[in-house]
């Protein structure tokens, strides 16, 4: 983007330059003509483009609002738009949209991981305020990793997948699925094994009562389970909810509205940061470049509390110094090949060795692109726009 | 009369206030906050700088009383600066969404064009098809057409406009393709095949909104009338050998009209805050797609407005429904 444009904008002034933010001069291959909040963009082929044979569109319109069923259906079968991103419906839908023959469905896997944390402090209500789900009081049930393993075991991520996101998704064991290099070899959790979780939950001394949930020392096996408001988040719930009973543990499932549960607000209950539960359920990625910062977020000084406004990235509040030890060796590698191995066992430690995160679905993009527009790769590094300037219309 | 106006005014004045303030409230201590729109990927530190640009943190009255002064002082200057080239507001922070970062009145002025061609045209063409098919369903009462015009409103009524959108995208945009699905917002009328196209982009919002503000207004309309072709005046007009169509067109419609002209007219605020789901549906970009978008991020100056715009319209159109009432009806008199 150009310095000059946006010399005057930068910090706190940034609010004041609603111009240059609406009509940002750069080097792509569009200029942004008109810019409609929360509606669309209007965008002409740029003339100084370094490329003068391209773009082959002289002018492109972004349309956004309306959810994904609708610009699936924009593409797909009124053949209104000629792409559109995110476009996240469920698995009988794709098929039947695809059938139609205007267009087709793409998908690409990045970084995005659906995943549950395990809390390892006690964010019972009968703490006082300030001390809930804080590291002065680990938790009563799930600081035994036999307790984790087996909650783990009892999922079929593979259902979850066919469920919720069909060619969309794929089950995953690993926080860093992608790249490649860093994707640790690490399958174990794919199959589900109901009856070697129950065997877990027996070793630990679960012993199943009489109304078929697990008791030990006179406290129930009970969970409370959480996430955001989004109906493949609560069908996911329900099912593991299911499997979770099935090994004689006892579930009550929540469910928040995203603006709250990811609203960061201090004075909320019922942010992921505060995890006033026992478990939770979202889904975070990174850029997919390194993943160093998003691995040294699991450190013991990331914790979110009381003394930090819960601005903390470290949600299960796990706290290993030899985990803390790998980040700092991470941090002084250069070596790619050691940093790919550093960044495998920091993975392993977090997921299998320990079981604090419980990956479930590497969630891919999808997309739908009409059959008339050529030159389309689907990128999930970047934005979907990448390489707008090689789109062409097929004749 | 104008006593009564200008006293109906007078009261608007602290009714309007303990609205916004009432609004403020609610919207600022309800959970949520704007930090929900920005992405996880942004690290806490950047998080926190851009929630202090936003001077989301200041205590509850500061920004309410920074609020009224932005809407009641600073926006008007803006509006004067805007009409007539002066730099009055030079300088002066506005009302700011914590959205789009951008001020909230150029946001409204954007979308009210949409609202009023769009929400605006449907509730005319409701007005439209409701008042002949509620005088014809009174004056043929328990005929064919009646029993139809009656179905006719129980459907308009029940059936949720998310539904017969959905219908209807799905039979006159996916089936027949005689439709667009999305409206495009950048659509200029120049010239007739413009014209054309934005009266085919209207079509189905125009039809799922007239539908359900016709079936309440023809209602309405053909209660009024049957009370009304009982009065004996309407036998001494038939008796004096005037046609039916002049008794029932020109003596009993007017008398009628009374009740009904002021029920559309307390109607008319919520062309602009009503048709949510249609605007959503259909990518109309209109106020109120702006009000739920707002609401959603808890973005707090763009709710505030917007909420306290739609109270300014109701109250006025409520002053403005009584006096009609008053004007059309010589019975009435008010002091």
């Amino acid at each position: 983007m150009q310095a000059a444009q946006f010399a005057n904008c930068l910090g706190a002034a940034a609010s004041t330059c609603t111009e240059q933010n609406f009509g940002p001069i750069g080097t792509g291959p569009f200029v942004v003509t008109e810019f409609k909040t929360n509606d669309t963009v209007s965008l002409a082929a740029n003339p100084n483009y370094r490329d003068p044979a391209k773009p082959a569109f002289a002018t492109m319109t972004v349309k956004g609002g309306g959810d994904a069923e609708a610009a699936a259906r924009a593409v797909m079968e009124t053949g209104e738009f000629d792409y559109a991103w995110n476009t996240q419906i469920n698995p009988e839908l794709q098929a039947a949209m695809a059938g139609g023959g205007n267009g087709v469905f793409l998908n690409g896997f990045g970084t995005l991981v659906e995943r549950i944390e395990m809390n390892m402090t006690d964010p019972s209500a009968d703490l006082p305020e300030g001390e809930r789900s804080t590291t002065e009081h680990p938790h009563p049930i799930l600081t035994d990793i036999r307790v984790r393993t087996a909650l783990s075991m009892a999922i079929d991520r593979q259902i979850l997948v066919d469920v919720g996101y069909g060619n969309a998704g794929r089950p995953t064991c690993n926080l860093v699925p992608a790249p490649e290099m860093f994707a640790s070899d690490n399958t174990g959790c794919l199959t589900q094994d109901i009856e070697g979780a129950k065997a877990l939950l027996d070793e630990a001394g679960w012993v199943v009562g009489t109304d078929g949930i697990r008791e030990k020392d006179g406290k129930k096996l009970k969970l409370l389970y959480q996430t955001s408001t989004n109906p493949v988040r609560q069908d996911f719930q329900a099912l593991i909810k299911g499997w979770w009973n099935e090994i004689g543990v006892e579930v009550e499932l929540k469910n928040i509205d995203a603006s709250v549960f990811f609203g960061g607000d201090a004075g909320s209950p019922d942010t992921f940061q505060k995890f006033y539960a026992d478990v939770e359920m979202y889904a975070n990625n990174f850029d997919g470049t390194d993943p160093e910062p998003y691995l040294a977020q699991y450190m013991c000084d990331k914790i979110p509390g009381p003394d930090n406004q819960w601005q903390g990235e470290n949600i299960n509040r796990f706290c290993d110094p030899a985990y803390d030890a790998l980040v700092k060796e991470m941090s002084a590698t250069a070596e790619m090949g050691k940093r790919a191995e550093l960044a495998k066992k920091m993975n392993d430690m977090l997921t299998k060795d320990s079981m604090v995160v419980v990956p479930l679905v590497d969630r891919g993009r999808l997309s739908a692109a009409s059959t008339t527009l050529g030159g389309v790769v689907l990128n999930t590094w970047d934005t979907e726009l990448w390489n707008a300037q090689d789109w062409f219309r097929i004749k | 009369m104008l006593t009564y106006t200008l006293r109906r005014l007078l009261l608007a004045i602290p009714t309007l206030l303990l609205i916004s303030l009432v609004i403020f409230l609610l919207v600022d201590l309800a959970p949520g906050s704007p930090a929900s729109e920005i992405p996880l990927t942004v690290p806490p530190e950047v998080r926190e700088k851009i929630l202090e640009s936003l001077s989301v943190n200041q205590p509850i009255f500061v920004r309410y009383l920074l609020w009224l002064k932005q809407f009641f002082w600073v926006e008007p200057l803006n509006g004067i600066d805007w009409l007539f080239g002066t730099n009055y507001a030079e300088g002066m922070q506005r009302i700011i969404s914590y959205q789009t970062r951008s001020p909230v009145f150029p946001l409204i002025g954007e979308r009210l064009p949409q609202t009023l061609t769009v929400i605006g045209t449907a509730y005319l063409v409701g007005v439209l098809i409701a008042l002949p098919i509620g005088i014809y369903s009174a004056y043929r009462q328990y005929s064919l057409f009646d029993q139809f015009g009656t179905m006719f409103a129980m459907i308009g009524f029940s059936v949720p406009t998310f539904f017969t959108g959905t219908v209807f995208i799905i039979v006159f945009g996916v089936w027949l393709g005689w439709f667009p699905t999305k409206y495009d917002t950048t659509l200029e009328v120049t010239d007739w095949d413009s014209f054309v196209k934005q009266l085919r982009q209207m079509a189905m919002p125009v039809m799922v909104l007239g539908l359900a503000n016709a079936a309440a207004i023809s209602r309405y309309m053909r209660s009024s009338m049957l009370e009304n072709m009982r009065q004996d005046y309407v036998r001494t007009a038939r008796a004096k050998g005037m046609s039916e169509r002049t008794v029932v067109l020109k003596h009993v419609l007017r008398n009628s009209m009374i009740p009904v002209v002021t029920i559309i007219a307390l109607g008319i605020p919520s062309i602009f805050g009503g048709a949510i789901i249609t605007e959503n549906l259909f990518g109309v970009n209109g106020i109120g797609a702006a009000l739920i978008g707002a609401i959603r991020g808890n973005d707090l100056p763009m709710v505030q407005t917007l909420a306290f715009i739609f109270a300014i319209l109701i109250v006025t159109f409520n002053l403005i429904a009584d006096v009609l009432y008053g004007l059309l009806d010589p019975r009435i008199r008010y002091d």
